[in-house]
């Protein structure tokens, strides 16, 4: 298969630009920015902070980075990895502190042990009736199980430290575990309460029994994010990631080719978010557009002002999809995960690309989830090669 | 771009959201309003002023305090003044407050 014009496979960066793989001049590369630090899993499996307009590779339970774009995010909680501070009220617990090397790889993880059964600390007022997702990272000292509460009414989902899976969990709680390294787990949950507020506790339910525990999070949102560090009173809000303009005019001065795309997109219920192939306007584009609800791509396209293409189709959210558009004057084709999934066989090649974006073709509506791999042939790939491209 | 940073103290939520909408919204070809504006903000609401009280059974004694104003922070992108209309509900604090942007100190980039 003749190499992209384009391909990104998140590998190289410096502050602001993301460096595409090909082609190998820079023009491909694109410009990144974020406006505060942000945490990523580097590739030793430690939890590190990079700067401002730094690009996140995130290595987290993989052997190859993936671009992590990420919406803005704030975490409610304070004192995030100081649990012996007495905004955490604690009840039937004792908590020592900076008794391991956190995930993080500084020794700062702080050891939690139940006093009496149901040892439990709290956060108050952290439940409301709007979703949220609340995270710890936990690792086993004794105790097998720890419960993310509802302190109201006792209602938790449980955690199993042992196997990695989620013991059980209440009507209304829904929650994963991921396995990181050394032990360490990120439990985390999504609830909201039926009428006003109610407290957020980590409960060990035997007397006696430990964890360990560091990186608290609770977001409002329905899914988790990147850990944000909170070292004092108050919140602390992360800036959202913004990947745009990767190649130019004459890189995409082409009249038939592939775009494909391998992400993970994330559900952001608020809006639909977007990544485009267009001209810098709205008049000659390819879309991606990851629809709000969850469950479909709507691939859209635009030549001369005309709408030629306007195609859903079915993907699972929050995992990976392979995804490739073959186009050329009245011939467009779409694969996904491996499979021909639609074909349109009228419409204008929209002309005067020159910018790949991860955003619309006005840098709104960011995309939000994980790139893999991106490219941009200039020539309609074979069926069996798109297949082959686009296999899982 | 310079940034600059605003905490807003806003007389009820619905106020709020009308001046983040007069910021600038549009609509796109599938009928989804968006921000055109590139500002940073985030809606803290009525913050907590003091701590509730419980008892030892997590009964609460005493309900916690919210403030009355409804609170937002805004990270200012390109700006040297607050946008017209926010000035008067701006606030001027000495510390960081009960919320940052990470790695952005309000006392250093105050508007």
């Amino acid at each position: 298969m003749e190499n992209p014009k384009l391909m990104l496979i998140p590998s190289g960066y410096r502050s602001g630009n993301v460096y595409s793989i090909l082609p190998t001049d820079g023009v491909g590369d694109f410009d990144f920015s974020r406006n505060a630090p942000a945490t990523r899993v580097n590739k030793d499996g430690l939890i590190e902070t990079v700067n401002n307009d730094v690009p996140r590779l995130d290595w987290l339970n993989s052997d190859c980075p993936s671009l992590l774009l990420e919406p803005q995010r704030t975490n409610e909680f304070s004192y995030s990895e100081d649990f012996t501070n007495s905004y955490w009220y604690k009840q039937d617990c004792s908590i020592t502190s900076n008794q391991i090397f956190s995930p993080d790889g500084n020794l700062t993880a702080d050891l939690m042990t139940a006093t009496s059964n149901n040892g439990t600390f709290f956060s108050f007022n952290q439940w409301t009736t709007t979703t949220k997702t609340a995270s710890f990272y936990l690792k086993k000292n004794t105790s097998t199980l720890i419960r993310i509460i509802n302190s109201s009414t006792g209602e938790n989902i449980t955690f199993n430290l042992d196997s990695g899976v989620v013991q059980s969990a209440s009507t209304g709680f829904e929650g994963d575990i991921i396995s990181l390294n050394n032990g360490w787990y990120r439990v985390n949950t999504q609830y909201q309460v039926s009428s006003g507020t109610s407290g957020l506790g980590l409960r060990i339910p035997i007397s006696g029994e430990s964890v360990y525990v560091w990186g608290a999070q609770i977001e409002t949102a329905t899914y988790l994010t990147s850990y944000i560090k909170s070292t004092g009173v108050g919140t602390v809000t992360r800036q959202k990631d913004i990947c745009i303009n990767g190649g130019d005019a004459d890189l995409f001065n082409i009249t038939e080719g592939t775009l494909f795309l391998d992400v993970t997109p994330y559900i952001y219920p608020s809006a639909n978010t977007y990544i485009s192939l267009n001209d810098g306007g709205s008049s000659d584009r390819f879309v991606f557009i990851f629809q709000s609800y969850g469950t479909e791509v709507r691939l859209f396209g635009v030549s001369s002002g005309v709408n030629f293409l306007s195609n859903y189709q079915t993907i699972t959210f929050n995992q990976k999809n392979k995804i490739a558009i073959t186009f050329k004057q009245n011939e467009f084709k779409i694969y996904v995960n491996g499979l021909l999934k639609h074909t349109d066989t009228s419409g204008n090649v929209p002309i005067g690309l020159n910018q790949l974006d991860f955003t619309e073709h006005n840098g709104n509506r960011n995309f939000q989830g994980k790139v893999h791999n991106a490219r941009v042939y200039d020539r309609v790939l074979t069926q069996a090669e798109a297949i082959e491209l686009t296999t899982i | 771009m310079e940034i600059k940073i605003g905490k807003y103290e806003f007389k009820s939520e619905e106020q709020a959201l009308d001046k983040i909408q007069d910021l600038g919204v549009d609509t796109d070809f599938e009928g989804n309003k968006y921000p055109t504006h590139k500002h940073a903000i985030v809606l803290l609401g009525h913050i907590m002023l003091e701590q509730g009280e419980y008892d030892e059974n997590l009964e609460e004694i005493k309900a916690p305090v919210l403030s009355e104003s409804y609170h937002v922070d805004v990270v200012w992108y390109g700006l040297e003044n607050h946008p017209y209309g926010w000035k008067t509900y701006s606030v001027d604090l000495e510390s960081e407050g009960m919320h940052q942007f990470a790695g952005v100190s309000y006392l250093e980039n105050k508007m």
